[in-house]
């Protein structure tokens, strides 16, 4: 097994682990020249060739001849650099080796995060959907309120007040399971524990209400509205401040998993920057002649280099044009589903409260106007304000369910074009039922549009045919629930398909880390193994030649 | 003995050595603590519950006047005094308003919907016989004119009830919507610029309502018989924009040592009450004693500040820009049927022996009401009919 340049001086210890170095990594080399192509022997020829000749400068310098370094002091502190440097060196390729496959595991944790909270999305269990969700229990805790309320006072019954308890103790169960689901964030959190415990304070309101509603008493009905205010005021700010919060998390893991390998790449560039220089200061040792532990661990951490950067890199680009932006018009739709859910509380709050929040300002005239009309009327109801603010052409509603449909259009035209017409659709029908529900707002707009035509209102057939019937005749009581379930049902068959783009993608972007966690660790180790080899040899040298001047 | 090592002043690969090998473990430090992110818990702060519309209302006070009637003799409250003889119910003159309300088929009418006693929604429609969505006082006059055009027992079918906040009450009328408002409405001049008034109905006069554990909450009468209000230093009074009852207590307010706030109904201001927000709430006594029928724990202060005549608010103004003299006159033609024993008009209410239909409506909603403070209120004789107090 030995080879031409073989170290002769054989004395102890030190010539047996030279010798088993020299010949590991000399069959190591001899087989790769042997198998591999010619250029790939030639290296493989060069480097032991290369490693001979250092063994017999090694040597040479032990005996002193060829005018060798005088073995004393010097070649003590020589010895001590070698040391350091070789353990700095395995150190540093073992390092950049875990740093690999920690910065892919990494990644590849915040891209299964972002595919968990994506799935979660996609079921409304948590994050947007637990906002949702949360809504929606609330929605519906207000909802069986105000239904309970208003059958109560439609029918007189009493018997429906335990139903009723038990109903909205269902939906806050429902709600609390809601909550206890996000604990990740400590923002979330803190949310989560605030609507707990203004639910506390709202429940106490709603109570009342239902207490005094047994007893026949309109303070019920004030205590419904404060409670209705309480909640719009307070509890709805701090479930949309969880959904920003998740939706900002699942932002964030889609940036951690897309972003660029910066530290990773500095790291690398440090080390071979580092083992340059090893390489360098061993060749002055060894006349020129290059360290090939060193030589090639700088090898093995420039292929590592090149396969973490081309693999984040492949990644980079998939999580940027695959899987954010489906996460941004899924959120875009969440946002939609938002404000519909919100136009729609109004509304609920809008038919339960019989114009309770309305107020109506009268402005006296300098002279009676063309109809005769000394005074003017401005009559606007609060929720009924709010929900119209929100459906009219060009309000929130309308531009978020554009974002959302410009987001969709160049991964999903198809799905795109059919929310986008299923959306202004239901949203104009929406807005044409709003202005048909029976609120003093609504009725004194179409009283004055009745008074501008010379009509008297209460004896116009066409008058009595809308608002006001709306406002006085129960049986013909106009809802709003067609356009939102419309509107909301296209919106949630168009998130639950970018949801499951986005998880095909991130599974897409998922694999082009495969192997990058273990290759990277058993590549680090390997580089880090040649190093110790390389450099332990220069150490040893130095070693014995120490123990033979003592 | 082992080697003396000294460290030569210009080794090569030295300190550098180590300066690199310290720098690339740095690098490593940073590369692997880089993506770690400390959570900070933030404190959970509950906010207080903050009572809905209620506003400090700006402005100076006025200074309190003696207690007198109000000065109602204005050209645009002219007295219609009842039609006589009556139309026979279902037989409306042609022409007048009350026969296109029979052509129509039903009255519309704006009412309150939570003012107790006077004009509320049922709770229980359907446990009543008659299953009437809305009761009270008010409503019981509106079945009374109901019945006066289209005969028949008066149910809801003849009526359309339009539930108007106190602020809407004049524009519903104003601008049409509605036949007529009973809603306990204060006859004033200036309102007379935006409705027609029918006869006075009911009178009744401001007072503060507190907490039956507030004893020192009150408002007298002096020699010159100006309100003089104790006990509510620093304290918070409740009452409605838009009512006669806010000029009234404003003017007090000075004097008082109180604040006032505005909330949108009479029963924003008992939640207020309840839950200790403001120390009082003011208006009529009529609907303070709903109030208080409410909630067993409150009680009326003191004694009245003020004279409200009550009267049923017709449009005014439409097209036709004048009175509907025609109609008001049908109007009191009714009232005066209720407050005349003998008159043998129909009467939402069961009526004992001697008592008139306006006797019977009293006596129902506002004499014997439980939870109210005292005994049952005697019955008032009726204001009136030929002109305002």
């Amino acid at each position: 097994m030995r080879r031409r340049g073989t170290a002769t001086y054989t004395t102890g210890n030190v010539h047996h682990v030279v010798e088993l170095h020299r010949s590991v990594i000399t069959v190591c080399i001899s087989r790769l020249g042997g198998f591999g192509p010619g250029a790939v022997n030639w290296v493989g020829r060069s480097v032991a060739i290369a490693w001979a000749r250092s063994a017999r400068r090694a040597l040479q310098a032990r005996t002193g001849a060829r005018g060798g370094p005088d073995p004393g002091s010097q070649g003590l502190y020589e010895l001590r650099t070698l040391a350091v440097l070789g353990v700095v060196s395995v150190l540093a390729v073992v390092g950049v080796g875990v740093l690999t496959a920690v910065g892919a595991a990494q990644r590849d944790t915040d891209l299964a995060d972002a595919s968990a909270t994506a799935g979660r999305l996609a079921t409304q269990q948590s994050a947007v959907g637990l906002d949702i969700g949360l809504e929606q229990g609330l929605i519906s805790l207000e909802q069986d309120e105000v239904q309970q309320f208003q059958l109560r006072l439609d029918t007189g019954g009493w018997q429906l007040s335990s139903k009723a308890a038990k109903a909205s103790q269902d939906d806050l169960t429902e709600v609390d399971t809601d909550l206890v689901q996000v604990t990740a964030s400590a923002q979330v959190r803190a949310d989560a524990s605030l609507i707990l415990q203004e639910l506390g304070f709202y429940q106490g309101l709603e109570a009342t209400a239902q207490a005094d509603q047994r007893q026949g008493l309109p303070v019920g009905a004030a205590y419904l509205r404060e409670a209705s205010s309480y909640f719009t005021a307070h509890i709805l700010p701090s479930a949309d401040e969880i959904r920003r919060t998740d939706q900002a998390r699942l932002d964030g893991d889609d940036s951690a998993a897309g972003g660029w390998p910066l530290w990773t790449g500095l790291a690398d560039a440090a080390v071979i920057a580092f083992l340059v220089w090893v390489s360098v200061v061993l060749s002055r040792y060894t006349r020129r002649t290059f360290n090939p532990g060193a030589v090639t661990a700088l090898a093995v951490v420039l292929v590592l280099t090149v396969w973490t950067v081309g693999a984040q890199v492949l990644e980079h680009e998939q999580v940027g044009h695959s899987v954010a932006p489906r996460a941004a018009a899924a959120a875009d739709l969440a946002q939609v589903r938002v404000d519909a859910e919100t136009t729609d509380i109004d509304d609920q709050l809008t038919l339960s409260d019989n114009g309770e929040d309305c107020s109506f300002k009268t402005v006296q005239l300098a002279k009676p106007n063309a109809q005769g009309d000394s005074y003017t009327y401005d009559a606007t109801c609060t929720y009924e304000a709010d929900a119209e603010a929100m459906l009219a052409q060009g309000g929130p509603l309308s531009k978020d369910l554009a974002a959302a449909v410009t987001g969709m259009r160049s991964s999903q035209p198809a799905q795109a074009a059919q929310l986008d017409g299923t959306g202004a659709a239901a949203l104009a029908q929406w807005l044409r039922a709003e202005h048909g529900l029976p609120t003093l707002q609504n009725l004194a707009a179409d009283a004055t549009a009745n008074l501008a035509q010379g009509q008297v209102p209460r004896f116009d057939s066409s008058f009595l045919g809308t608002a006001l019937e709306s406002s006085t005749q129960a049986s013909v009581q106009k809802t709003v629930s067609d356009p939102f379930d419309s509107l909301t049902g296209a919106v949630q068959v168009a998130a639950a398909a970018q949801w499951s783009s986005y998880s095909s993608g991130a599974s897409d972007a998922g694999s082009s880390l495969t192997g990058e966690v273990v290759g990277g660790l058993l590549i680090g180790l390997l580089g880090g193994a040649a190093a110790a080899a390389g450099i332990g040899s220069r150490v040893a040298e130095y070693w014995g030649r120490g123990r033979s001047s003592e | 003995m082992g080697m003396r090592v000294r460290k030569p002043q210009h080794a090569r690969g030295g300190r550098p050595a180590l300066a690199c090998a310290l720098l690339a473990l740095a690098a490593f430090c940073l590369a692997g603590c880089g993506g770690a992110q400390g959570a900070a818990t933030a404190p959970v702060a509950v906010p207080s519950p903050v009572p809905p519309t209620v506003q400090g209302v700006p402005g100076p006070s006025d200074t309190p006047a003696p207690l007198e009637s109000p000065d109602l003799a204005c050209p645009q409250l002219p007295v219609d005094l009842p039609m006589s003889p009556m139309p026979a119910p279902g037989s409306m003159p042609a022409g007048s308003t009350m026969q296109q309300i029979q052509q129509r088929g039903y009255l519309i009418a704006g009412v309150d919907q939570d003012s107790y006693n006077f004009g509320f929604r049922n709770p229980t429609p359907g446990a009543t016989a008659s299953g009437d969505e809305f009761v009270g006082y008010d409503i019981d006059v509106l079945r009374a004119i109901a019945h006066a055009i289209f005969g028949g027992s008066s149910t809801d079918g003849d009526i359309r009830f339009v539930p108007v906040s106190q602020d809407f009450r004049m524009g519903a009328a104003n601008e049409g919507v509605v036949d007529l408002v009973a809603d306990s409405i204060t006859v004033t001049c200036d309102r007379a610029l935006q409705v027609g008034f029918s006869a006075d109905y009911f009178n009744s006069g401001q007072q503060l309502l507190v907490d039956r554990d507030n004893t020192t909450a009150d408002v007298r009468l002096n020699a010159q018989n100006v309100p003089v209000v104790t006990g509510l230093k620093g304290s918070k009074v409740c009452t409605v924009g838009t009512t006669t009852s806010i000029a009234n207590i404003l003017a007090l307010e000075k004097q008082g040592g109180f604040t006032t706030v505005v909330a949108g109904n009479w029963s924003d201001c008992l939640v207020l009450l309840q839950q200790g927000d403001v120390q009082a709430v003011t208006t009529d006594a009529t609907i303070l004693e709903g109030l208080e029928a409410e909630d067993p724990y409150l009680r009326l202060a003191g004694t009245a500040f003020s004279v409200e005549p009550h009267a049923i608010a017709v449009p005014a103004s439409h097209p036709a820009s004048a009175q509907d003299g025609q109609f008001l006159s049908f109007v009191n033609g009714v009232l005066a049927g209720l407050e005349n024993p003998d008159s043998g008009a129909w009467c939402p209410e069961t009526m004992l022996s001697g008592e008139s239909c306006w006797d019977a409506l009293y006596r129902v909603w506002i004499g014997q009401q439980p939870g109210s403070s005292g005994n049952a209120t005697p019955t008032p004789t009726p204001p009136p009919l030929d002109g305002y107090p």
